[in-house]
């Protein structure tokens, strides 16, 4: 789906890289979970990969063909992201925000019913159509959350990119939109990239992990290869244990 | 954005263009002289009356005008609002009106024979101040306060060299003072067919636009993420704005607070989707300018004040509630 190769990238300016030589893959419709601590190159990456910070060394391809190929909107078709933080936005209903992810795609006539057909198809998977006229600036903070990745979803990518969908949330919303996401995986083969903190929800959705560590690829792998405790303790300098839960869940048990 | 007019809105549109029909007959009626509506009616009809020739001369291009000028002004707040993300911006706050008056008074003044440029140099003249307030607070995201403090020291910088020059050439200065303070009055039919045809094509680019304006309110990340060229269209939006506010500029003199009061009132009216505010903003800016304009005529009539004067005594309070307001909630 996407491969990086030996990405370097430095902001203008400065000489020092942010990213130095990382090369990992992103397979089709499997759930890619990017960890590291804080100021390891995580937003900086999600950037590169959206394509909005030019790579100096390097490349990213998307189905082969370098990202900075793409045309604007060719590549919004192809890869939709989902960011931290959003505009804060009133009067504006949840099926025109929704629709505007269909920017990328043709608005005439002949095009409109189709248009239509995928807002409606979005909003019934999100779980939105209740609230579909509803403004946004009316909505709680995981349904603002669902909102964006519906429209997302309405851009009907092949690989979603999401910069830690769960932050800002409380702990529901935080595991609604995993659900969401992870059901989107599982039932429509969605490619999902995603940086995630909470190493447990890591754990839970993901079936590759990167982990970077000062703007380097630190490890990757499974989770289960990635999270240990020997390395999460490098990464992250502090001390936890993976348990096993009863129906065979693990999760990561930070120790104080 | 694919959303539909719905009824609550077309109630509202028709509400608008119904009042807008009672300010046309209210404005075309009073004023130093008062026109009665059955006279109006009969000049409509062609008859040679009393008032006729104050009322196709005078009256019915200064209407006319009104309605126009109104909607530009409003249009270009309204704009200018959603491309720089900021709820008290207008031509006036910014310092474009002052940029395009002193370019139209340096023309006006110094090269009167060349008056065909007045437009094109009042476009330049706002421009050229949007662009270096633009350029003095981009390093700081463009913050909202940090816009208008900008726009105000730039408008004072202006403001200084027009007082200079009206001083230099105050032999001059006929039909140019009642012009600096914004006044409807002094339009011609000359003037409103100018208007009409190079302003009303755009505000129909921009109806056709609006959805691209409910990308920009939706800010970079997103539109880059929808494929929409940002810089193109924020420069656009920004071009359309400025020659708006020139083009009005450049007839009335600076009539400010039209562009911030009405978009805020269309936003609490519609909310933010354009493809309902801006219809509504047109509207409603018609009607707020030709409602001041009429008291501008009557609230000391026989004389009248310049609208530009009502305007000021409308959106100062306006303007220092918005200050207020964004300023709790730290949004400047």
């Amino acid at each position: 789906m996407m491969n990086i190769r030996h990405l370097t990238f430095a902001f203008r300016g400065q000489s020092q890289p942010v990213l130095h030589d990382i090369t990992f893959d992103i397979p089709r419709g499997k759930i890619t979970s990017i960890i590291g601590p804080n100021g390891s190159g995580k937003s900086t990456l999600f950037r590169c990969l959206t394509g909005q910070y030019k790579v100096q060394k390097g490349e990213i391809l998307l189905d082969g063909k370098p990202l900075a190929k793409y045309k604007n909107r060719e590549r919004a078709r192809r890869l939709a992201m989902v960011y931290q933080q959003h505009p804060q936005i009133s009067g504006i209903t949840v099926r025109e925000l929704v629709a505007t992810g269909r920017t990328p795609y043709s608005n005439r006539r002949h095009d409109m019913a189709k248009n239509k057909q995928v807002i409606d198809a979005v909003l019934e998977q999100v779980d939105l159509k209740m609230l579909e006229h509803q403004y946004i600036n009316q909505l709680s903070g995981g349904q603002k959350q669902r909102v964006w990745i519906a429209q997302a979803l309405a851009q009907e990518p092949d690989l979603l990119l999401l910069d830690e969908p769960t932050v800002f949330l409380d702990i529901e919303y935080q595991l609604e939109t995993l659900k969401l996401l992870k059901e989107l995986n599982q039932e429509k083969g969605l490619t999902i990239c995603l940086i995630l903190h909470d190493l447990t929800q890591v754990m839970e959705i993901s079936d590759q992990v990167i982990a970077l560590k000062d703007g380097r690829l630190f490890t990757k792998g499974s989770p289960y290869e990635v999270l240990t405790r020997e390395r999460i303790e490098e990464l992250f300098h502090v001390k936890s244990e993976i348990l096993s839960t009863a129906n065979g869940h693990k999760l990561v048990h930070f120790l104080l | 954005m694919g959303v539909k007019m719905n009824k609550q809105v077309h109630l509202l549109l028709i509400v608008l263009t119904l009042l807008l029909g009672v300010n046309i007959i209210v404005g075309l009626a009073m004023g130093s002289v008062s026109i009665s509506f059955q006279e109006i009616v009969q000049i409509f009809t062609g008859e040679e009356t009393e008032h006729a020739r104050i009322f196709w001369q005078i009256r019915f291009p200064r209407v006319l005008g009104g309605i126009m000028i109104g909607m530009y002004l409003a249009i270009a707040g309204c704009i200018l609002q959603s491309v720089l993300q900021n709820p008290i911006a207008d031509p006036g706050v910014l310092g474009i009106s002052s940029g395009a008056s002193l370019a139209a008074v340096i023309i006006m003044l110094l090269f009167p024979g060349s008056i065909a440029l007045l437009i094109p140099l009042a476009f330049i003249g706002g421009l050229f101040t949007f662009a270096i307030v633009a350029m003095l607070t981009f390093q700081n995201g463009m913050k909202p306060i940090h816009v208008i403090l900008a726009g105000i020291s730039i408008s004072a910088i202006w403001g200084g060299v027009q007082a200079i020059l009206l001083t230099a050439y105050s032999d001059r200065l006929i039909g140019v003072m009642n012009w600096l303070n914004g006044t409807l009055g002094n339009l011609t039919w000359s003037d409103i067919r100018i208007l009409f045809f190079l302003a009303a094509p755009v505000i129909f680019i921009v109806l056709l636009l609006a959805a691209k304006l409910n990308l920009i309110i939706l800010g970079d990340d997103v539109m880059y993420n929808l494929g929409v060229p940002i810089v193109f269209y924020r420069f656009l939006f920004s071009f359309i704005a400025v020659y708006f506010a020139a083009i009005s500029v450049a007839f009335t003199g600076v009539i400010g607070f039209v562009g911030l009061i009405v978009p805020h009132i269309g936003r609490l009216l519609v909310g933010n989707n354009h493809i309902r505010l801006l219809p509504v903003t047109l509207l409603l800016g018609a009607n707020l300018l030709l409602g001041a304009d009429t008291l501008a005529r009557v609230i000391i009539a026989p004389q009248e004040i310049p609208v530009g004067t009502v305007m000021s005594l409308l959106g100062g309070p306006f303007f220092l509630y918005l200050l207020l307001r964004h300023g709790k909630r730290g949004e400047l």
